[in-house]
């Protein structure tokens, strides 16, 4: 009730908390869906993007930034984050990310463990980073609902920041860690085929569920079933409201789950982590899988021990929709560098910026909203003193939605 | 005595390095040189025979007979050096079989050495070095008081007489949250700070006793008067930190908070150690006028060290910056085995926040050469030194820039990895 009330005094808020105009003058733009634009302007209304080009003059009363030198993006998206669910500092009472009670956990929200003022998030808008997904921890096979959030340190509630467009997902995860977890119990799963049989057990207990509510619809029944929150939530992913998120490193576990997605008819949106996507690149262009990964953090684990850091590169290569995540509140500060390494990997510069801004945005089902500095998009956008791809160039200002999230300017609050 | 015969094994290890490098003279010729002595030397030669750096300027003749290497439009610089790394100690994390970076049996374990443990096939060697980074100071894991003795290796051959360039490099301490987490679990000391600096001072106290006890058994033996006396018996602990008592080899302690660094400081001063280096020092900018002052180095990071634990709260990106304008000697380190290769880029990154870029790359280079004493042999590219080196195609801070080739002790290094290997078996690449 609390969460409608709040979402009702926003809603009214919002119009009269922007009603302005600002232009970005003469400044390098790199609109990632289309080439960059020397000496260009950028013109936000509203927060939105009116218009983008080079000899456009600022409307009359606008307010106006001097981009001369300064280099113009896109902010960047992280599609998989635990920003606010594993805040800062990092002990166990910050620790709400896996609810390791069940590795069948689809009715949990990443969203009711979110702690606003996780002092990553201020730095994550230092990085140039406006929307990020946070997601439940891959404990479990499946791990609750995914939310995706706009970046805006020192949020006094998770309402002020969830990206209400966005599409809804869940997270789910093979592989190593729900067999450990459990196995360490002494219960399901503790190998690869309990994590398959787990999960296709969770899906069939799902349709019979539908089957229930489908006969009680249809009159078919005269009792209506009783309700169970897993299986509901577990029906939007065969509904395809909710877009599934697979924390998934090696090919093998990678098809195996394409199988099952088949056998339920659902589609996956994404794997996560993705580090053996190489060795299926063609299956995963095919079925249009979008994969997160990282730039080359390996070794960490056996299912991390088969990564290469050309993998970003070919999956581009080969059509798939790749995007630099962190899964770290450390990485998340500097996806353009972690987006600059794949360079020497055989990407090239236009495609790794996509990799931080319009191909997250397709994974998070945003890309018509965000991600691109496109008219009529938010001004989610970031103001770099230097070539995005370098390692010595600062982020000077981001903007959500036009709303100044960082200034340098201001940056020693950022550090202590 | 071990302890000499730890040197006299340290001894043979180097010598052996000497007499074993390449037959091939190379010339490295039209190169942008980091010397790492003076300023970077435009259109300059290098020359390497025997493994060492023959000479180095501009306008040195070709040696008949040399491969000539055209580095136009490249920059060759000494191999960095990552002055705090697990490297070959670790190969997956969370497969214990191959993790043995960290003895926690015991929160006193400074007799051991990681030499004892280094993977010499080790995946993360070859790749870590194809970043440019030639060697390691290769230290084992916070976790216990007292962690053991470090090594400086190169990341070169599979033989350890190969590779160890030098042993002991140091004896290595941990301060802080990891030993009283460890132990304290267990019910057993350290279970807090003040625990912590106890099992320290009653070590270092030991020892002092253990050599009174030698020496005066020394002693009595060569007065021959009266009867043959027992000799005491030995401790390997004691022997070790001798080492550091007797100014050896650096003590280098790990420590983020301030008051943790002034503990080490204050138990340094205690016990006369002369010869200390701050590990992380993620705080130490708040003191940096102690640290000038004391000559104490500070091997700094991971750059990238974040306010995520109670004891890196203060965390700065700025640290490596305010020490070095404060006249600290610093170094800068990984802390880690599989992104040991991202060095190059925490220099990076500590220029992006205020490091005066030549400072980055002493950082990287000469700097952990003298802290560690083996400035004699690698570190910066002068006639005689060890032909470690990289040649790039660009600025290698850059995280976009390729080490096109690198050579350690004159062998050109072959390039391939691990995980170059599987990306080629995968995609047929």
């Amino acid at each position: 009730m609390m969460r409608v009330a709040l979402l009702v005094t926003l809603v009214l808020i919002a119009p009269f908390a922007m009603c302005e105009t600002t232009v970005i003058e003469h400044a390098t733009l790199y609109p990632a869906t289309s080439a960059v634009i020397q000496d260009g302007s950028i013109v936000i209304v509203d927060g939105k993007i009116t218009e983008i080009g080079a000899g456009i003059t600022a409307p009359s009363g606008a307010k106006v930034i001097d981009g001369r030198g300064k280099h113009v993006l896109p902010g960047f998206i992280d599609t998989h984050s635990h920003m606010g669910v594993y805040a800062w500092p990092g002990v166990d009472a910050n620790s709400d990310g896996n609810e390791l009670t069940d590795p069948i956990s689809p009715q949990v929200d990443a969203l009711d463990s979110v702690y606003p003022q996780d002092p990553a998030f201020k730095r994550a808008a230092a990085g140039g980073v406006t929307t990020v997904q946070i997601l439940p921890g891959s404990g479990n096979l499946i791990g609750g609902k995914a939310v995706t959030l706009h970046v805006i340190p020192n949020a006094v509630t998770v309402d002020e920041m969830v990206f209400r467009e966005a599409p809804r997902g869940i997270k789910m995860a093979l592989g190593e860690n729900p067999k450990r977890v459990y196995g360490d119990r002494n219960q399901l799963p503790s190998t690869r085929m309990g994590n398959i049989y787990v999960l296709r057990d969770a899906f069939i207990k799902t349709e019979e569920y539908r089957e229930k509510w489908n006969r009680f619809n249809s009159k078919k029944d005269d009792s209506a079933p009783e309700r169970n929150l897993k299986w509901e939530t577990l029906s939007q992913v065969l509904d395809g409201t909710l877009l599934v998120h697979v924390h998934c490193y090696r090919a093998d576990e990678m098809m195996h789950m394409i199988e099952l997605a088949d056998e339920f008819k659902f589609k996956i949106k994404s794997f996560q982590h993705s580090l053996e996507a190489y060795k299926v690149a063609d299956i995963l262009a095919q079925k249009h899988i979008a994969a997160a990964t990282w730039a080359d953090w390996w070794g960490f684990k056996m299912e991390a021990w088969t990564a290469v850091p050309w993998n970003a590169a070919y999956l581009v290569s080969k059509g798939v929709v790749v995007n630099m995540h962190s899964d770290s509140s450390d990485i998340v500060q500097r996806l353009n560098v972690e987006a600059e390494k794949t360079l020497k990997y055989g990407m090239n510069e236009a495609d790794a910026l996509k990799t931080i801004t319009i191909f997250p945005a397709q994974m998070l089902g945003i890309d018509s909203i965000t991600g691109s500095l496109d008219k009529g998009k938010f001004a989610d956008i970031v103001i770099m003193d230097g070539p995005p791809f370098s390692i010595y160039s600062h982020v000077l200002q981001t903007m959500v939605q036009g709303r100044t999230t960082y200034d340098r300017t201001l940056a020693q609050e950022i550090n202590r | 005595m071990r302890r000499i015969c730890i040197l006299i094994f340290a001894f043979i290890i180097s010598s052996a390095l000497i007499s074993s490098g390449a037959d091939e003279t190379i010339a490295i010729i039209n190169a942008k040189i980091y010397t790492m002595t003076g300023a970077a030397i435009e259109n300059g030669v290098l020359i390497l025979k025997g493994g060492k750096i023959e000479d180095v300027g501009t306008g040195i003749q070709t040696p008949s007979g040399a491969r000539v290497i055209d580095a136009s439009g490249k920059t060759v610089l000494p191999g960095f050096i990552d002055s705090n790394c697990h490297v070959g100690l670790e190969e997956v994390n969370q497969v214990k079989a191959t993790v043995d970076d960290s003895e926690a049996t015991d929160p006193v374990t400074p007799q051991l050495s990681i030499v004892d443990a280094f993977y010499p096939d080790s995946k993360t060697i070859g790749i870590t070095r194809s970043n440019g980074i030639t060697a390691g100071i290769v230290s084992p894991a916070d976790e216990n008081v007292f962690t053991g003795m470090s090594a400086v290796v190169e990341f070169s051959g599979n033989r350890l007489d190969q590779i160890v360039l030098k042993s002991p490099s140091a004896l290595h301490v941990t301060l802080g949250e990891a030993p009283k987490t460890t132990y304290g679990q267990r019910n057993k000391i350290p279970s807090t700070r003040m625990g912590t600096a106890f099992v320290l001072r009653e070590a270092f106290q030991k020892a002092k006793e253990y050599d009174v006890k030698w020496k005066d058994y020394q002693r009595k033996t060569s007065d021959k008067k009266g009867k043959e006396p027992n000799a005491p018996e030995r401790n390997l602990k004691s022997e070790a930190l001798l080492q550091v008592l007797e100014g050896k080899i650096p003590l280098v302690v790990s420590a983020h908070r301030v008051d943790d660094i002034l503990t080490a400081i204050r138990i340094a001063d205690e016990f006369g150690i002369t010869n200390l280096v701050i590990n992380h020092g993620t705080e130490a900018y708040e003191i940096s006028g102690i640290l000038a002052q004391k000559k104490i180095p500070v091997l700094v990071g991971p750059v990238t060290t974040q306010p995520d634990r109670m004891e890196t709260l203060g965390a700065r990106y700025e640290n490596a910056a305010m020490l070095q304008k404060a006249g600290v000697m610093i170094a800068i380190q990984t802390n880690d085995a599989h992104n040991a290769r991202n060095l190059p880029y925490e220099a990076g990154l500590a220029v992006a926040n205020g490091l005066p870029y030549d400072e980055a790359l002493k950082a990287i280079t000469v700097n952990p050469a003298r802290i560690f004493k083996i400035d004699q042999e690698i570190g910066t590219l002068e006639k005689g030194k060890r032909a470690n080196l990289i040649i790039a195609n660009g600025d290698p801070l850059e995280p976009k820039t390729v080490i096109e080739k690198v050579f350690i002790g004159g062998v050109e290094m072959p390039d391939m990895n691990y995980q170059k290997q599987l990306w080629q078996d995968f995609t047929k690449h």
